[in-house]
């Protein structure tokens, strides 16, 4: 048996073993890569810094702890953005349970990014992050099931939608910021965020909010749903892609915020090396072995 | 069937027709779905329970992992309701402790098959598979820092390929997924397609 058809056996664990060291070596001695800025990522810049400031950003946090990896970070650059531009969010969303608990997180981080002063009673209503609070500069709505129906109702009667109450179970009408708000369009808001792993996501909210509501649309995607995600954003129907780890890792260097979004690229680029490396002593053994299979 | 036609036409009318529109047709029709759907949950919860507690009792193959299933459900559940969705309860505990990882492994899994399968299945078999495998290789490094470092090029490329190529396809196909939507929500509305009432279609 040559070398090549003791390559073509070669045991899977072997594979699994060499990404674990990858994975280990960039963790325990991080090497400091540069993400460039593309102009797709920088649209996402402008996208918030072109609302008006003061006003209200709907962020709708359509993702699992299994993305958490590369929609955190994207949540955690928006809002610092937002908070920066002065502009308020208000958190929800209609399909991912677990979404708004993550993204709670996130803006607190965000908030606490840009005020220099570390959260007080992070994960409650009584949240303060310097001059930034909880009810005033933020509101999670949390989960309302139902998807495109309860986006189509969040657009049209937000407090009907919502039941009246907050991710904490308080009412709303107890927060300044969404005492008034009756619906996610354009006269109580000026632009919606929504992070997408799926169904409902992007395209959803789109349909049942953005278009009806007249609301510009930004969208963050995890990697593998970027090229889907480009139809909308290359039509003009998103006004903003952001596309994984990388998307939000630039926006950290960006801003000097590091994260988990730079922390995350020299893994994925010696992950891509091996894929790279992979391939081609896949198709050595190939063009080695055809032959001798033939024959 | 009628229900279904029903429900149909109350949401073409509610959203194309102006009176409707006055009368918040859509606006009450989508409150009733979010209430029925509040409903398919402890629905859900309840079918869990029997199809996995029959598990259990008949001691059918790895009855262990449904005995597992139910009382892990049945602890997330007493726990959520007495505590709530709030920080530094038992319930965050969980959600922190083992909802969060486990989800993140399993995403994470994703790394090492995908390596593995590059191995074994990305082969220059034909001109066609060939053109794929490139394509696939270059957008990969662009979304990777290693295309930057290689040649300041190598994302403006990428880019183009995604949303120029890549684009142009994948509209065609997202394009054809919708006629086909739409013809099979003509077929339901008329009763023509009865799948989802467990029939079949004329």
């Amino acid at each position: 048996m040559d070398f090549a058809q003791r390559l073509g056996k070669l045991d899977p664990r072997w594979i699994w073993a060499i990404v674990m060291v990858i994975v280990f070596a960039s963790v325990l001695a991080p090497v400091s890569v540069p993400v460039p800025m593309d102009p797709q990522t920088q649209g996402a810049i402008n996208y918030i810094n072109g609302l008006p400031k003061g006003s209200n950003l709907f962020l709708a946090p359509e993702y699992s702890p299994g993305s958490y990896p590369e929609l955190d970070p994207q949540v955690r650059v928006i809002s610092i953005l937002a908070f920066q531009h002065g502009l308020h969010i208000v958190i929800g969303d209609s399909g991912f349970a677990l979404g708004p608990q993550l993204a709670e997180a996130q803006v607190e981080a965000a908030a606490a990014f840009v005020t220099g002063k570390a959260c007080t009673n992070p994960g409650t209503p009584q949240t303060v992050c310097g001059d930034l609070k909880y009810g005033v500069n933020w509101v999670n709505v949390g989960y309302k099931q139902g998807n495109g129906p309860t986006e189509n109702n969040m657009e049209r009667n937000f407090q009907t939608a919502t039941q009246g109450v907050d991710f904490y179970g308080q009412p709303l009408s107890g927060y300044p910021l969404s005492k008034d708000i009756q619906g996610v369009n354009s006269k109580y808001f000026s632009g919606l965020w929504v992070e997408d792993t799926g169904s409902p996501g992007c395209q959803e909210w789109l349909a049942n909010a953005a278009i009806p509501g007249n609301l510009p649309l930004g969208c963050g995607v995890i990697i593998m749903e970027g090229p889907t995600h480009a139809t909308f954003y290359a039509a003009g129907q998103y006004k903003a892609l952001l596309v994984g780890a990388r998307g939000a890792g630039a926006i950290e260097e960006k801003l000097k915020a590091p994260g988990l979004g730079l922390a995350g690229q020299e893994t994925a680029m010696f992950a891509s090396i091996l894929i790279v490396i992979a391939v081609i002593a896949g198709n050595y053994v190939y063009f080695k072995t055809k032959g001798k299979k033939a024959a | 069937m009628l229900i279904t036609a029903l429900a149909g036409l109350v949401v073409v009318v509610g959203e194309y027709f102006q009176f409707a529109q006055n009368m918040n047709v859509l606006t009450t029709f989508n409150t009733w779905f979010q209430v029925a759907q509040t409903v398919a949950f402890p629905i859900g919860l309840i079918s869990l329970f029997l199809v996995h507690g029959a598990n259990v009792q008949r001691k059918r193959q790895r009855w262990v992992l449904s005995l597992l299933l139910i009382v892990v459900t049945s602890i997330y559940l007493v726990v959520s309701l007495i505590t709530g969705p709030r920080a530094g309860t038992a319930m965050d505990w969980v959600y922190q402790g083992y909802i969060s990882p486990a989800g993140s492994t399993l995403y994470g899994i994703i790394a090492f098959v995908i390596t593995s399968c590059t191995f074994r299945t990305f082969r220059f078999r034909s001109r066609e598979a060939t053109v794929l495998v490139v394509a696939a290789l270059f957008i990969l490094i662009a979304q990777s820092p290693l295309g930057g470092l290689l040649w300041s090029k190598w994302g403006t490329i990428g880019d183009w390929i995604v949303l120029v190529p890549s684009n142009a396809a994948s509209r065609a196909i997202v394009l054809g997924a919708y006629l086909g939507g739409f013809a099979t929500a003509i077929r339901v509305l008329l009763g023509i397609e009865r799948a989802h009432i467990g029939g079949m279609a004329k």
